[in-house]
């Protein structure tokens, strides 16, 4: 039993880590909470879905299209959503607003074009997992772990040594003085909506293999990847990682003492615990603008 | 005739709620997503009472107001230590709390099946049945909300928020506790919220917390927000405006299956295009969240 909810630690935490990442990614150079993020994670589970169902394509190109395909939608998401804000100089209690609007409209033209019904990729066969340590993980969830991984640290090896990396560095900390040193802010703030909406459609086309796809996974996903990264401390990759492992266990863990159906709400007690307590995270310096 | 008494009714109820926000979001600059849970709040409370404990429609109306009061401490005690965007994040949190209680206390609550039978509001052994009678309640308190509104507002304290809402330091720098201030508002916005949700459960007789899920809240925000924050008649105009449009879909023949969808688009829509090209609203004078 406890394995067995170990596993499941693991795997919701991955799946948190993926979503976290690009969230954290696109909020820390606009630095306002994005809720259209969670219609990156949804959208990439409906390509996902959709090319498995209507082409011939193996789930390997599916997980390669999904992101990119996402990713595109990244564009027209900066277009009508971000760049306007940005030109608007809008608030970051006013773009949380507008981002919301914009999650709304989405996830109810998503739920109009498929139907509230849960869509599922897996195939009625059901398949027992390989027996892990006395727990069971099936095959796409051991793929989610391995992928949570290797974007991981693909995220920070690429935010450290490349160009475009420390130019998103240096937009997140300071972004007049960025563009004061010659780099393009709007340049960098646009590439990085894209790279994050894209990390957004490939955790949910990488949920889409284990889990039921339905309109709203959206929202409460990126609730846990909100979580993941006020719990991880914003700035640096690494803590999203730590705070999604950490709300995966916490959301697996209380099972032992309390019923299933309440596990959302502790991982809700968790984030305002944290936002009162400790707002910049378990790894966080208080470099920018504070919760308080 | 009935459908047009209900849709009157509806707006009552919703004017009731905007309002609430309003003092929080447009007189504060306190923009909370946890309304819709204040709401449900005093639904569940005036119907389990009435339904439980056969009490009567007025003593589950002051219960509610208790209720509503403690759980509003719960959420601004923590939640008031924030500013702005993460404000609105840790009542988003709380908001899903409550729903998560509406949705799994089933033993009190009876979770999704909800709560039925709930007695029609009565006065004096006299129980208002007819539509008529229920819009003339509602419209009461939403006359009442207003009054209580209008009357925060053009006091001194109603001065204290405003200068909240524009620069929190500066009025804490004239010596105004503004933590106390702010925890107060929420108190009595919480209030004129229950009150809402128990007209609302004894009027349409049958509460489920489908009713109370953060979609609603993003509701009454738009409300807020397209009508004009901070404004005397924006709530009004917003819940007439949010309330109406949908029902004109109805009238165009939009298939049921998309309309539920279609409403929403409409408020995301709005709350966007409002945000980016009209932060005052439709009648505001106060450009939202600047």
């Amino acid at each position: 039993m406890v394995r067995q909810l170990l596993i499941n630690a693991l795997i919701a935490g991955s799946l948190y880590a993926l979503i976290g990442i690009g969230f954290a990614l696109i909020f820390r150079v606009v630095k306002f909470f994005h809720f259209t993020h969670g219609l990156s994670y949804a959208l990439g589970a409906y390509v996902a879905f959709g090319l498995s169902r209507w082409s011939n394509l193996n789930l390997v190109w599916v997980l390669i299209l999904a992101p990119i395909i996402t990713a595109v939608f990244g564009v027209i998401l900066y277009a009508i959503i971000f760049q306007p804000l940005r030109n608007r100089r809008a608030t970051p209690l006013v773009s949380l607003i507008a981002c919301l609007g914009a999650y709304l409209v989405g996830q109810n033209l998503l739920s109009m074009a498929f139907g509230d019904d849960a869509k599922s990729i897996r195939g009625d066969v059901v398949v027992l997992g390989m027996n892990v340590l006395g727990a069971y993980i099936t095959l796409p969830q051991l793929v989610i772990v391995v992928f949570a991984i290797v974007v991981v640290l693909g995220c920070a090896v690429w935010l450290s040594k490349t160009e475009l990396g420390t130019q998103i560095r240096a937009v997140a900390n300071d972004p007049s003085l960025a563009t004061i040193i010659g780099i393009a802010s709007d340049r960098v703030v646009f590439l990085t909506v894209v790279v994050g909406t894209g990390l957004g459609g490939l955790a949910g086309g990488l949920a889409a293999l284990d889990r039921a796809i339905v309109p709203t996974m959206g929202l409460n996903a990126l609730l846990m990847g909100v979580v993941a990264t006020i719990a991880g401390g914003k700035e640096s990759l690494g803590g999203v990682a730590f705070g999604a492992y950490f709300v995966g266990l916490a959301q697996n863990m209380v099972i032992l003492w309390i019923p299933s159906a309440w596990q959302d709400s502790i991982v809700f007690l968790i984030m305002i615990g944290f936002l009162i307590l400790r707002p910049q995270g378990f790894m966080g310096r208080d470099t920018g603008r504070s919760a308080f | 005739m009935e459908y047009i008494l209900h849709i009157l009714v509806l707006v009552a109820i919703y004017t009731v709620l905007s309002v609430s926000l309003d003092l929080l979001a447009g007189h504060t600059g306190l923009l909370s997503l946890s309304h819709a849970a204040l709401f449900g709040l005093g639904a569940y409370s005036s119907a389990l009472l009435t339904t439980r404990f056969g009490t009567s429609v007025f003593v589950g109306f002051l219960v509610a107001m208790v209720v509503a009061v403690l759980i509003s401490f719960c959420i601004s005690l923590p939640s008031l230590r924030l500013q702005d965007d993460y404000f609105v994040i840790a009542t988003f949190g709380f908001q899903m709390i409550l729903f998560s209680i509406f949705n799994n206390w089933i033993a009190v609550t009876h979770g999704p099946m909800g709560i039925t039978n709930i007695p029609q509001p009565s006065i004096f052994g006299w129980t208002i049945s007819s539509r008529v009678g229920l819009l003339v309640v509602a419209l009461l308190l939403a006359i009442f909300a207003y009054v209580v509104v209008i009357l925060i507002t053009s006091s001194p304290f109603g001065r204290v928020l405003r200068a909240i809402r524009e620069d929190e330091i500066f009025a804490r720098a004239l010596g105004k506790r503004t933590y106390r201030f702010k925890v107060t508002v929420f108190a009595v916005s919480a209030t004129l919220s229950a009150w809402a949700g128990c007209l609302y459960a004894h009027y349409v007789t049958y509460i489920d917390p489908a009713s109370f899920t953060v979609m609603e809240s993003i509701l009454v925000v738009s409300m807020v927000i397209v009508g004009g924050a901070g404004s005397r008649w924006g709530p009004f105009i917003g819940a007439s405006v949010l309330v109406l449009l949908p029902e004109t879909l109805r009238i165009v023949g939009l298939p049921s299956t998309f309309a539920a969808n279609f409403r929403q688009v409409i408020y995301g829509t709005l709350l966007v295009v409002m945000m980016m090209f009209r932060p005052r609203g439709i009648v505001g004078k106060y450009d939202f969240g600047q």
